[in-house]
Protein backbone atom coordinates (compact mmCIF):
# COMPACT_ATOMS: atom_id res chain seq x y z
CA UNK A 1 0.00 0.00 0.00
CA UNK A 2 1.52 3.32 -0.99
CA UNK A 3 1.87 6.20 1.44
CA UNK A 4 -0.80 8.03 -0.52
CA UNK A 5 -3.37 5.24 -0.18
CA UNK A 6 -2.62 5.04 3.53
CA UNK A 7 -3.15 8.77 3.85
CA UNK A 8 -6.44 8.62 1.96
CA UNK A 9 -7.70 5.65 3.99
CA UNK A 10 -6.78 7.27 7.31
CA UNK A 11 -8.59 10.41 6.13
CA UNK A 12 -11.74 8.42 5.36
CA UNK A 13 -11.50 6.59 8.68
CA UNK A 14 -11.10 9.89 10.54
CA UNK A 15 -14.08 11.33 8.70
CA UNK A 16 -16.18 8.26 9.52
CA UNK A 17 -15.25 8.39 13.22
CA UNK A 18 -15.92 12.10 13.36
CA UNK A 19 -19.30 11.56 11.72
CA UNK A 20 -20.21 8.88 14.31
CA UNK A 21 -19.11 11.19 17.10
CA UNK A 22 -21.10 14.01 15.61
CA UNK A 23 -24.19 11.79 15.38
CA UNK A 24 -23.85 10.89 19.06
CA UNK A 25 -23.08 14.32 20.47
CA UNK A 26 -25.34 17.30 20.90
CA UNK A 27 -27.91 18.82 23.22
CA UNK A 28 -29.08 15.23 23.74
CA UNK A 29 -26.03 12.91 23.87
CA UNK A 30 -26.55 9.31 22.77
CA UNK A 31 -24.39 6.19 23.18
CA UNK A 32 -22.64 5.17 19.93
CA UNK A 33 -24.43 1.80 20.07
CA UNK A 34 -27.84 3.49 20.04
CA UNK A 35 -26.71 5.71 17.18
CA UNK A 36 -25.65 2.75 15.02
CA UNK A 37 -28.85 0.84 15.81
CA UNK A 38 -30.97 3.88 15.01
CA UNK A 39 -29.13 4.40 11.70
CA UNK A 40 -30.12 0.93 10.57
CA UNK A 41 -33.44 0.19 12.31
CA UNK A 42 -34.82 3.59 13.33
CA UNK A 43 -36.49 3.60 16.72
CA UNK A 44 -36.99 6.11 19.53
CA UNK A 45 -34.11 8.33 18.50
CA UNK A 46 -35.03 8.20 14.82
CA UNK A 47 -35.75 11.93 14.60
CA UNK A 48 -32.57 13.15 16.30
CA UNK A 49 -30.22 10.78 14.45
CA UNK A 50 -31.76 10.30 11.02
CA UNK A 51 -33.67 13.51 10.46
CA UNK A 52 -31.71 16.06 12.43
CA UNK A 53 -28.03 15.11 12.73
CA UNK A 54 -27.42 12.82 9.72
CA UNK A 55 -28.45 15.27 6.96
CA UNK A 56 -26.53 18.02 8.71
CA UNK A 57 -23.39 15.86 8.75
CA UNK A 58 -23.82 14.99 5.09
CA UNK A 59 -24.21 18.67 4.22
CA UNK A 60 -21.08 19.53 6.23
CA UNK A 61 -19.14 16.89 4.25
CA UNK A 62 -20.52 17.94 0.86
CA UNK A 63 -20.02 21.65 1.47
CA UNK A 64 -16.50 21.11 2.81
CA UNK A 65 -15.61 19.12 -0.30
CA UNK A 66 -17.15 21.71 -2.60
CA UNK A 67 -15.35 24.65 -1.01
CA UNK A 68 -12.01 22.79 -0.91
CA UNK A 69 -12.15 21.71 -4.58
CA UNK A 70 -13.20 25.20 -5.56
CA UNK A 71 -10.11 26.49 -3.75
CA UNK A 72 -7.79 24.01 -5.52
CA UNK A 73 -9.14 25.04 -8.93
CA UNK A 74 -8.91 28.76 -8.17
CA UNK A 75 -5.36 28.55 -6.85
CA UNK A 76 -4.35 26.32 -9.76
CA UNK A 77 -5.53 28.76 -12.40
CA UNK A 78 -4.70 32.07 -10.75
CA UNK A 79 -1.38 30.65 -9.45
CA UNK A 80 -1.86 32.76 -6.37
CA UNK A 81 -1.53 31.21 -2.91
CA UNK A 82 -3.96 33.78 -1.51
CA UNK A 83 -6.71 33.00 -4.02
CA UNK A 84 -9.83 31.27 -2.78
CA UNK A 85 -13.52 31.73 -3.54
CA UNK A 86 -14.35 33.42 -0.23
CA UNK A 87 -11.36 35.76 -0.16
CA UNK A 88 -12.06 36.82 -3.73
CA UNK A 89 -15.65 37.80 -3.01
CA UNK A 90 -17.28 35.02 -5.04
CA UNK A 91 -18.85 33.41 -1.98
CA UNK A 92 -20.04 36.87 -0.91
CA UNK A 93 -21.87 37.32 -4.21
CA UNK A 94 -23.46 33.89 -3.96
CA UNK A 95 -24.49 34.53 -0.33
CA UNK A 96 -26.05 37.91 -1.09
CA UNK A 97 -28.09 36.47 -3.95
CA UNK A 98 -29.36 33.50 -1.91
CA UNK A 99 -30.11 35.65 1.14
CA UNK A 100 -31.96 38.27 -0.92
CA UNK A 101 -34.11 35.64 -2.54
CA UNK A 102 -35.05 34.06 0.78
CA UNK A 103 -36.00 37.42 2.27
CA UNK A 104 -38.19 38.32 -0.68
CA UNK A 105 -39.78 34.88 -1.10
CA UNK A 106 -39.38 33.12 2.27
CA UNK A 107 -41.36 30.09 1.11
CA UNK A 108 -39.51 29.41 -2.12
CA UNK A 109 -38.48 25.82 -2.85
CA UNK A 110 -34.87 25.04 -1.84
CA UNK A 111 -34.18 23.69 -5.32
CA UNK A 112 -33.90 27.31 -6.47
CA UNK A 113 -31.22 28.21 -3.94
CA UNK A 114 -28.17 26.82 -5.83
CA UNK A 115 -29.01 28.37 -9.22
CA UNK A 116 -29.74 31.76 -7.64
CA UNK A 117 -26.51 31.62 -5.63
CA UNK A 118 -24.71 30.63 -8.84
CA UNK A 119 -26.01 33.79 -10.50
CA UNK A 120 -24.68 35.85 -7.58
CA UNK A 121 -21.31 34.06 -7.64
CA UNK A 122 -20.89 34.57 -11.37
CA UNK A 123 -21.79 38.27 -11.09
CA UNK A 124 -19.16 38.76 -8.38
CA UNK A 125 -16.62 36.85 -10.49
CA UNK A 126 -17.44 39.09 -13.46
CA UNK A 127 -16.88 42.23 -11.36
CA UNK A 128 -13.51 40.91 -10.11
CA UNK A 129 -12.52 40.11 -13.67
CA UNK A 130 -13.52 43.59 -14.88
CA UNK A 131 -11.56 45.25 -12.07
CA UNK A 132 -8.43 43.22 -12.79
CA UNK A 133 -8.43 42.77 -16.53
CA UNK A 134 -6.32 45.83 -17.36
CA UNK A 135 -3.21 44.23 -15.99
CA UNK A 136 -2.14 40.93 -14.53
CA UNK A 137 -2.77 41.64 -10.86
CA UNK A 138 -0.20 40.76 -8.23
CA UNK A 139 -1.41 38.20 -5.68
CA UNK A 140 -1.84 40.75 -2.93
CA UNK A 141 -3.73 43.14 -5.20
CA UNK A 142 -6.16 40.42 -6.21
CA UNK A 143 -6.68 39.50 -2.56
CA UNK A 144 -7.21 43.16 -1.64
CA UNK A 145 -9.78 43.70 -4.38
CA UNK A 146 -11.50 40.51 -3.23
CA UNK A 147 -11.52 41.55 0.41
CA UNK A 148 -13.00 44.93 -0.53
CA UNK A 149 -15.73 43.25 -2.57
CA UNK A 150 -16.41 40.72 0.21
CA UNK A 151 -16.70 43.52 2.77
CA UNK A 152 -19.11 45.41 0.52
CA UNK A 153 -21.25 42.34 -0.12
CA UNK A 154 -21.46 41.36 3.54
CA UNK A 155 -22.49 44.89 4.48
CA UNK A 156 -25.26 44.53 1.87
CA UNK A 157 -26.33 41.31 3.62
CA UNK A 158 -26.23 43.11 6.99
CA UNK A 159 -28.38 45.89 5.60
CA UNK A 160 -30.92 43.43 4.21
CA UNK A 161 -31.13 41.58 7.51
CA UNK A 162 -31.79 44.82 9.35
CA UNK A 163 -34.53 45.75 6.90
CA UNK A 164 -36.14 42.32 7.15
CA UNK A 165 -35.44 41.05 10.67
CA UNK A 166 -35.23 37.27 10.85
CA UNK A 167 -34.55 34.76 13.59
CA UNK A 168 -30.94 35.12 14.83
CA UNK A 169 -29.81 31.62 13.79
CA UNK A 170 -30.91 32.04 10.20
CA UNK A 171 -29.30 35.47 10.10
CA UNK A 172 -26.05 33.81 11.19
CA UNK A 173 -26.15 31.53 8.14
CA UNK A 174 -25.79 34.50 5.82
CA UNK A 175 -23.48 36.54 8.03
CA UNK A 176 -20.82 33.99 8.98
CA UNK A 177 -21.89 30.64 7.56
CA UNK A 178 -23.72 28.08 9.67
CA UNK A 179 -25.39 24.70 9.31
CA UNK A 180 -28.19 25.51 11.73
CA UNK A 181 -31.45 23.78 10.85
CA UNK A 182 -30.12 22.21 7.64
CA UNK A 183 -32.02 18.99 6.94
CA UNK A 184 -32.71 16.57 4.10
CA UNK A 185 -34.52 19.35 2.20
CA UNK A 186 -31.12 20.95 1.65
CA UNK A 187 -29.21 17.76 0.77
CA UNK A 188 -31.18 16.99 -2.40
CA UNK A 189 -30.84 20.41 -4.07
CA UNK A 190 -27.08 20.34 -3.45
CA UNK A 191 -26.30 16.79 -4.52
CA UNK A 192 -26.81 16.88 -8.33
CA UNK A 193 -24.53 19.90 -8.69
CA UNK A 194 -21.71 18.19 -6.86
CA UNK A 195 -22.23 14.91 -8.74
CA UNK A 196 -21.49 16.78 -11.96
CA UNK A 197 -18.90 19.32 -10.78
CA UNK A 198 -16.63 17.13 -8.64
CA UNK A 199 -15.82 14.54 -11.37
CA UNK A 200 -15.41 17.38 -13.85
CA UNK A 201 -12.72 18.92 -11.61
CA UNK A 202 -10.88 15.60 -11.58
CA UNK A 203 -11.13 15.56 -15.36
CA UNK A 204 -9.14 18.85 -15.40
CA UNK A 205 -6.44 17.60 -12.98
CA UNK A 206 -3.80 16.56 -15.55
CA UNK A 207 -4.13 19.79 -17.56
CA UNK A 208 -3.86 21.81 -14.35
CA UNK A 209 -0.53 20.08 -13.63
CA UNK A 210 0.74 21.26 -17.01
CA UNK A 211 -0.72 24.73 -16.49
CA UNK A 212 1.41 25.01 -13.35
CA UNK A 213 4.52 25.13 -15.58
CA UNK A 214 3.38 28.52 -16.88
CA UNK A 215 0.92 29.48 -19.58
CA UNK A 216 3.52 29.51 -22.38
CA UNK A 217 4.85 26.08 -21.49
CA UNK A 218 1.35 24.62 -21.25
CA UNK A 219 0.51 26.12 -24.66
CA UNK A 220 3.64 24.59 -26.16
CA UNK A 221 2.72 21.18 -24.70
CA UNK A 222 -0.61 21.31 -26.50
CA UNK A 223 -2.94 22.39 -23.69
CA UNK A 224 -5.85 24.60 -24.71
CA UNK A 225 -4.98 27.09 -21.97
CA UNK A 226 -7.83 29.55 -22.65
CA UNK A 227 -10.38 26.75 -22.56
CA UNK A 228 -8.84 25.27 -19.42
CA UNK A 229 -8.90 28.60 -17.59
CA UNK A 230 -12.55 29.17 -18.44
CA UNK A 231 -13.61 25.61 -17.55
CA UNK A 232 -11.74 25.55 -14.25
CA UNK A 233 -12.82 29.00 -13.10
CA UNK A 234 -16.48 28.40 -14.00
CA UNK A 235 -16.40 25.11 -12.06
CA UNK A 236 -14.71 26.83 -9.11
CA UNK A 237 -17.34 29.58 -9.01
CA UNK A 238 -20.15 27.03 -9.35
CA UNK A 239 -18.79 24.76 -6.58
CA UNK A 240 -18.36 27.65 -4.16
CA UNK A 241 -21.77 29.14 -5.01
CA UNK A 242 -23.81 25.97 -4.53
CA UNK A 243 -22.04 25.35 -1.21
CA UNK A 244 -22.80 28.87 -0.07
CA UNK A 245 -26.43 28.49 -1.19
CA UNK A 246 -26.96 25.89 1.51
CA UNK A 247 -25.07 27.19 4.51
CA UNK A 248 -23.66 30.62 3.79
CA UNK A 249 -20.03 31.65 3.57
CA UNK A 250 -18.09 29.26 5.78
CA UNK A 251 -14.84 31.16 5.47
CA UNK A 252 -11.25 30.05 4.85
CA UNK A 253 -12.05 26.40 4.00
CA UNK A 254 -11.28 27.07 0.32
CA UNK A 255 -7.94 28.59 1.35
CA UNK A 256 -6.87 26.16 4.08
CA UNK A 257 -7.80 22.80 2.57
CA UNK A 258 -5.76 23.13 -0.67
CA UNK A 259 -2.71 24.38 1.21
CA UNK A 260 -2.86 21.56 3.71
CA UNK A 261 -3.36 19.00 0.93
CA UNK A 262 -0.34 20.30 -1.00
CA UNK A 263 1.74 20.16 2.15
CA UNK A 264 0.76 16.49 2.54
CA UNK A 265 1.01 15.18 -1.04
CA UNK A 266 2.89 17.69 -3.23
CA UNK A 267 1.64 19.59 -6.23
CA UNK A 268 0.05 17.00 -8.58
CA UNK A 269 -3.64 17.84 -8.87
CA UNK A 270 -4.69 14.21 -9.26
CA UNK A 271 -3.36 13.64 -5.73
CA UNK A 272 -4.19 17.06 -4.28
CA UNK A 273 -7.90 17.10 -5.21
CA UNK A 274 -9.07 14.04 -3.21
CA UNK A 275 -6.96 14.97 -0.19
CA UNK A 276 -8.15 18.60 -0.26
CA UNK A 277 -11.76 17.38 -0.50
CA UNK A 278 -11.22 15.17 2.56
CA UNK A 279 -9.54 17.96 4.50
CA UNK A 280 -12.37 20.35 3.60
CA UNK A 281 -14.99 17.85 4.74
CA UNK A 282 -13.10 17.25 7.99
CA UNK A 283 -12.75 20.99 8.61
CA UNK A 284 -16.41 21.83 8.13
CA UNK A 285 -17.65 18.75 9.99
CA UNK A 286 -15.41 19.39 13.00
CA UNK A 287 -16.33 23.08 12.99
CA UNK A 288 -20.03 22.21 12.98
CA UNK A 289 -19.70 19.48 15.60
CA UNK A 290 -17.86 21.89 17.88
CA UNK A 291 -20.38 24.62 17.09
CA UNK A 292 -23.23 22.39 18.26
CA UNK A 293 -21.49 21.13 21.38
CA UNK A 294 -19.59 24.04 22.93
CA UNK A 295 -22.64 25.43 24.73
CA UNK A 296 -25.73 23.34 23.98
CA UNK A 297 -28.52 24.03 23.32
CA UNK A 298 -27.08 27.32 22.05
CA UNK A 299 -25.24 27.14 18.75
CA UNK A 300 -22.19 28.92 17.44
CA UNK A 301 -22.02 29.44 13.68
CA UNK A 302 -19.53 27.01 12.11
CA UNK A 303 -18.07 29.88 10.07
CA UNK A 304 -16.79 31.54 13.24
CA UNK A 305 -14.81 28.42 14.12
CA UNK A 306 -13.23 28.01 10.65
CA UNK A 307 -12.25 31.68 10.78
CA UNK A 308 -10.47 31.12 14.10
CA UNK A 309 -8.05 28.75 12.31
CA UNK A 310 -8.24 30.40 8.89
CA UNK A 311 -7.53 34.03 9.68
CA UNK A 312 -4.17 33.42 11.42
CA UNK A 313 -3.17 31.12 8.57
CA UNK A 314 -4.02 33.86 6.06
CA UNK A 315 -1.78 36.27 7.99
CA UNK A 316 0.97 33.63 7.99
CA UNK A 317 0.67 33.30 4.19
CA UNK A 318 0.89 37.07 3.76
CA UNK A 319 4.01 37.03 5.91
CA UNK A 320 5.59 34.06 4.12
CA UNK A 321 5.13 35.37 0.60
CA UNK A 322 6.85 38.70 1.15
CA UNK A 323 6.98 41.08 -1.76
CA UNK A 324 3.29 40.76 -2.53
CA UNK B 1 10.51 23.12 -43.78
CA UNK B 2 9.03 25.52 -41.24
CA UNK B 3 8.12 28.77 -42.92
CA UNK B 4 6.65 31.96 -41.54
CA UNK B 5 4.77 33.95 -44.16
CA UNK B 6 3.80 37.64 -43.86
CA UNK B 7 3.48 37.27 -40.11
CA UNK B 8 2.27 40.27 -38.12
CA UNK B 9 1.70 40.18 -34.38
CA UNK B 10 0.57 43.00 -32.14
CA UNK B 11 0.11 43.11 -28.45
CA UNK B 12 -1.06 45.86 -26.11
CA UNK B 13 -1.80 47.86 -29.25
CA UNK B 14 1.84 47.79 -30.44
CA UNK B 15 2.96 45.94 -33.54
CA UNK B 16 5.85 43.69 -32.51
CA UNK B 17 6.29 41.75 -35.73
CA UNK B 18 5.52 43.27 -39.12
CA UNK B 19 5.20 41.26 -42.35
CA UNK B 20 7.86 38.81 -41.31
CA UNK B 21 8.97 36.16 -43.81
CA UNK B 22 11.37 33.55 -42.47
CA UNK B 23 12.06 29.99 -43.46
CA UNK B 24 13.82 27.54 -41.20
CA UNK B 25 15.84 24.86 -42.98
CA UNK B 26 15.14 21.27 -42.01
CA UNK B 27 17.75 19.15 -40.25
CA UNK B 28 19.85 22.10 -39.11
CA UNK B 29 20.47 24.18 -36.03
CA UNK B 30 19.21 27.71 -36.57
CA UNK B 31 20.08 30.56 -34.22
CA UNK B 32 17.69 33.47 -33.81
CA UNK B 33 19.69 36.54 -32.89
CA UNK B 34 19.01 40.25 -32.46
CA UNK B 35 18.98 42.96 -29.80
CA UNK B 36 16.64 42.81 -26.77
CA UNK B 37 13.06 43.52 -27.73
CA UNK B 38 13.53 42.72 -31.42
CA UNK B 39 10.69 40.21 -31.38
CA UNK B 40 12.52 36.88 -31.08
CA UNK B 41 10.45 35.59 -28.17
CA UNK B 42 7.29 36.98 -29.74
CA UNK B 43 8.07 35.01 -32.89
CA UNK B 44 8.38 31.79 -30.86
CA UNK B 45 5.14 32.53 -29.01
CA UNK B 46 3.34 33.18 -32.28
CA UNK B 47 4.58 29.85 -33.63
CA UNK B 48 3.47 28.00 -30.46
CA UNK B 49 0.04 29.60 -30.59
CA UNK B 50 0.27 31.38 -27.23
CA UNK B 51 -0.07 34.69 -29.03
CA UNK B 52 -2.80 35.64 -31.40
CA UNK B 53 -1.58 36.22 -34.93
CA UNK B 54 -2.93 39.36 -36.63
CA UNK B 55 -2.10 38.28 -40.19
CA UNK B 56 0.08 35.68 -41.86
CA UNK B 57 0.70 31.97 -41.73
CA UNK B 58 3.00 29.52 -40.02
CA UNK B 59 3.50 26.54 -42.31
CA UNK B 60 5.12 23.26 -41.52
CA UNK B 61 5.58 20.93 -44.50
CA UNK B 62 2.87 22.88 -46.30
CA UNK B 63 0.37 22.58 -43.42
CA UNK B 64 -0.91 25.74 -41.69
CA UNK B 65 -0.03 25.25 -38.02
CA UNK B 66 -2.46 27.90 -36.83
CA UNK B 67 -5.31 25.76 -38.18
CA UNK B 68 -4.29 22.62 -36.26
CA UNK B 69 -5.70 21.66 -32.87
CA UNK B 70 -3.53 22.40 -29.83
CA UNK B 71 -2.44 18.79 -29.45
CA UNK B 72 -1.79 18.20 -33.14
CA UNK B 73 0.39 21.29 -33.29
CA UNK B 74 2.29 20.08 -30.23
CA UNK B 75 3.03 16.84 -32.09
CA UNK B 76 4.72 18.82 -34.89
CA UNK B 77 6.90 21.14 -32.87
CA UNK B 78 7.93 21.66 -29.28
CA UNK B 79 8.93 24.91 -27.63
CA UNK B 80 10.77 25.56 -24.41
CA UNK B 81 9.88 29.06 -23.16
CA UNK B 82 12.42 31.38 -21.62
CA UNK B 83 11.53 30.97 -17.95
CA UNK B 84 9.12 28.14 -17.28
CA UNK B 85 7.83 27.79 -13.71
CA UNK B 86 9.07 24.84 -11.64
CA UNK B 87 6.30 23.60 -9.34
CA UNK B 88 7.49 22.70 -5.84
CA UNK B 89 8.35 19.06 -5.29
CA UNK B 90 7.82 17.90 -8.89
CA UNK B 91 10.23 15.09 -9.79
CA UNK B 92 12.33 15.04 -12.96
CA UNK B 93 10.48 11.97 -14.27
CA UNK B 94 7.10 13.60 -13.70
CA UNK B 95 8.21 16.73 -15.53
CA UNK B 96 9.54 14.71 -18.46
CA UNK B 97 6.27 12.74 -18.63
CA UNK B 98 4.43 16.05 -19.19
CA UNK B 99 6.18 16.12 -22.56
CA UNK B 100 3.93 13.22 -23.64
CA UNK B 101 0.79 15.36 -23.27
CA UNK B 102 0.07 15.73 -27.03
CA UNK B 103 -0.33 11.93 -27.28
CA UNK B 104 -2.45 11.44 -24.15
CA UNK B 105 -6.14 11.64 -23.37
CA UNK B 106 -7.48 14.41 -21.15
CA UNK B 107 -7.03 12.10 -18.13
CA UNK B 108 -3.28 11.86 -18.80
CA UNK B 109 -2.63 8.10 -18.38
CA UNK B 110 0.75 7.06 -19.84
CA UNK B 111 1.06 3.92 -22.00
CA UNK B 112 4.09 1.61 -22.11
CA UNK B 113 5.26 3.43 -25.23
CA UNK B 114 4.97 6.79 -23.45
CA UNK B 115 7.02 5.50 -20.54
CA UNK B 116 9.68 4.25 -22.98
CA UNK B 117 9.90 7.67 -24.62
CA UNK B 118 10.25 9.29 -21.20
CA UNK B 119 13.04 6.87 -20.32
CA UNK B 120 14.80 7.54 -23.65
CA UNK B 121 14.68 11.28 -23.03
CA UNK B 122 16.16 10.78 -19.55
CA UNK B 123 18.98 8.65 -20.97
CA UNK B 124 19.72 11.10 -23.77
CA UNK B 125 20.06 14.00 -21.31
CA UNK B 126 22.04 11.93 -18.78
CA UNK B 127 19.39 12.29 -16.07
CA UNK B 128 18.62 8.65 -15.25
CA UNK B 129 20.31 8.87 -11.86
CA UNK B 130 18.42 12.04 -10.96
CA UNK B 131 15.04 10.94 -12.35
CA UNK B 132 13.27 10.70 -9.01
CA UNK B 133 14.75 13.83 -7.47
CA UNK B 134 12.60 16.96 -7.14
CA UNK B 135 13.57 19.53 -9.76
CA UNK B 136 13.86 22.34 -7.23
CA UNK B 137 16.73 20.43 -5.59
CA UNK B 138 18.83 20.34 -8.80
CA UNK B 139 21.56 22.72 -9.96
CA UNK B 140 20.84 25.20 -12.75
CA UNK B 141 22.53 23.06 -15.39
CA UNK B 142 20.72 19.87 -14.36
CA UNK B 143 17.44 21.72 -14.21
CA UNK B 144 17.84 23.00 -17.77
CA UNK B 145 18.65 19.43 -18.88
CA UNK B 146 15.39 18.27 -17.25
CA UNK B 147 13.44 20.83 -19.30
CA UNK B 148 15.25 19.71 -22.46
CA UNK B 149 14.33 16.11 -21.59
CA UNK B 150 10.66 17.14 -21.34
CA UNK B 151 10.87 18.65 -24.81
CA UNK B 152 12.61 15.53 -26.15
CA UNK B 153 9.84 13.32 -24.73
CA UNK B 154 7.44 15.37 -26.86
CA UNK B 155 9.13 13.61 -29.79
CA UNK B 156 8.74 16.31 -32.44
CA UNK B 157 10.74 16.99 -35.59
CA UNK B 158 11.15 20.66 -34.69
CA UNK B 159 12.43 21.89 -31.32
CA UNK B 160 12.44 25.61 -30.48
CA UNK B 161 14.36 26.85 -27.45
CA UNK B 162 14.05 30.38 -26.08
CA UNK B 163 17.36 31.53 -24.54
CA UNK B 164 18.19 28.13 -23.01
CA UNK B 165 21.69 29.22 -21.94
CA UNK B 166 20.87 32.55 -20.31
CA UNK B 167 21.09 31.54 -16.65
CA UNK B 168 23.90 29.00 -17.01
CA UNK B 169 27.62 29.31 -16.37
CA UNK B 170 29.97 28.91 -19.34
CA UNK B 171 30.68 25.19 -18.77
CA UNK B 172 26.98 24.38 -18.70
CA UNK B 173 26.34 26.64 -21.70
CA UNK B 174 28.84 24.62 -23.71
CA UNK B 175 27.39 21.36 -22.37
CA UNK B 176 23.94 22.46 -23.53
CA UNK B 177 25.14 23.56 -26.98
CA UNK B 178 26.86 20.18 -27.42
CA UNK B 179 23.69 18.41 -26.34
CA UNK B 180 21.85 20.37 -29.04
CA UNK B 181 24.39 19.20 -31.61
CA UNK B 182 23.80 15.63 -30.51
CA UNK B 183 20.02 16.07 -30.83
CA UNK B 184 20.61 17.52 -34.29
CA UNK B 185 22.70 14.49 -35.29
CA UNK B 186 19.79 12.30 -34.18
CA UNK B 187 17.63 14.04 -36.76
CA UNK B 188 16.06 16.97 -34.93
CA UNK B 189 15.71 20.43 -36.40
CA UNK B 190 16.53 23.03 -33.76
CA UNK B 191 15.75 26.72 -33.52
CA UNK B 192 17.37 28.51 -30.63
CA UNK B 193 17.31 32.09 -29.40
CA UNK B 194 20.82 33.06 -28.31
CA UNK B 195 22.50 36.19 -27.02
CA UNK B 196 26.08 34.96 -27.30
CA UNK B 197 26.91 35.67 -30.96
CA UNK B 198 30.12 33.65 -30.91
CA UNK B 199 28.29 30.59 -29.63
CA UNK B 200 25.64 31.12 -32.30
CA UNK B 201 28.32 31.16 -35.02
CA UNK B 202 30.19 28.22 -33.59
CA UNK B 203 27.35 25.79 -32.95
CA UNK B 204 24.65 26.78 -35.43
CA UNK B 205 24.40 26.14 -39.17
CA UNK B 206 22.06 28.98 -39.96
CA UNK B 207 21.51 32.47 -38.54
CA UNK B 208 18.31 34.50 -38.55
CA UNK B 209 19.06 38.10 -37.65
CA UNK B 210 16.18 40.31 -36.50
CA UNK B 211 15.76 43.92 -35.52
CA UNK B 212 12.61 45.81 -34.53
CA UNK B 213 10.33 42.98 -35.57
CA UNK B 214 11.84 42.62 -39.01
CA UNK B 215 14.18 40.22 -40.69
CA UNK B 216 17.59 41.73 -41.46
CA UNK B 217 19.49 38.72 -42.79
CA UNK B 218 19.40 34.93 -42.84
CA UNK B 219 22.06 32.49 -43.98
CA UNK B 220 25.06 30.46 -42.82
CA UNK B 221 27.30 32.32 -40.32
CA UNK B 222 30.33 32.57 -42.64
CA UNK B 223 28.18 34.19 -45.34
CA UNK B 224 26.47 36.95 -43.34
CA UNK B 225 28.28 37.46 -40.04
CA UNK B 226 30.40 40.57 -40.58
CA UNK B 227 31.15 43.92 -38.97
CA UNK B 228 28.65 45.81 -41.15
CA UNK B 229 25.83 43.55 -39.91
CA UNK B 230 26.84 43.99 -36.25
CA UNK B 231 26.99 47.76 -36.71
CA UNK B 232 23.57 47.78 -38.37
CA UNK B 233 21.77 45.42 -35.96
CA UNK B 234 23.44 45.89 -32.60
CA UNK B 235 25.02 49.36 -33.13
CA UNK B 236 28.26 47.65 -32.14
CA UNK B 237 31.74 48.27 -33.51
CA UNK B 238 33.55 44.97 -33.75
CA UNK B 239 36.17 43.13 -35.76
CA UNK B 240 35.45 39.67 -37.09
CA UNK B 241 38.22 37.10 -36.94
CA UNK B 242 38.34 33.41 -37.71
CA UNK B 243 37.84 31.22 -34.63
CA UNK B 244 41.01 29.06 -34.81
CA UNK B 245 39.38 26.09 -33.06
CA UNK B 246 36.05 25.79 -34.84
CA UNK B 247 37.00 27.58 -38.05
CA UNK B 248 33.91 29.81 -37.76
CA UNK B 249 33.58 33.61 -37.69
CA UNK B 250 33.96 35.21 -34.28
CA UNK B 251 33.48 38.80 -33.18
CA UNK B 252 35.60 40.89 -30.86
CA UNK B 253 33.88 44.12 -29.80
CA UNK B 254 36.03 47.24 -30.06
Amino acid sequence: MTRYTQLLLSGFLLLFLLACLSLAMGAESLPIKTVLQTLIHGGDQDFIVNYYRLPRILIAILVGMGLAISGVLTQGIIRNPLASPDLMGISGGAGLAACTMLLIWPNIDNVWLPPIALLGGFSAALVIWLLNRWHNPSPARLALVGIAISAFLSSCINFLLILHPVEVNSAMIWLTGSLWGRNWDYVWPLLPWLIVLVPFSFYLAWSLDLFALGEDTADALGVDTKGLQIAALLSAVALASVSVAVCGTIGFVGLLAPHLARLLVGSRHKLVLPVAALVGALLVLSADTLARNLAPPLELPAGVLTAIIGAPYFLFLLHRYKGY
Amino acid sequence: MLSIENLSVAYSGKTVLRDLNVSIPEGKITALIGPNGCGKSTLLKAISGSLKIATGKVRLAGQDLTKLSHKNRARCLSILPQSPITPEGLSVRQLVSFGRNPYLSQWGGLSVEDLQKVQMALVETGLTDLADRPIDSLSGGQRQRAWIAMVLAQDTQYILLDEPTTYLDLTHQIELMEMMQKMNKNGKTLVVVLHDLNQACRYCDHLIVMKEGQLIAQDAPHKIFNSTLLKQVFALNAVIINDPVANKPMCIPL
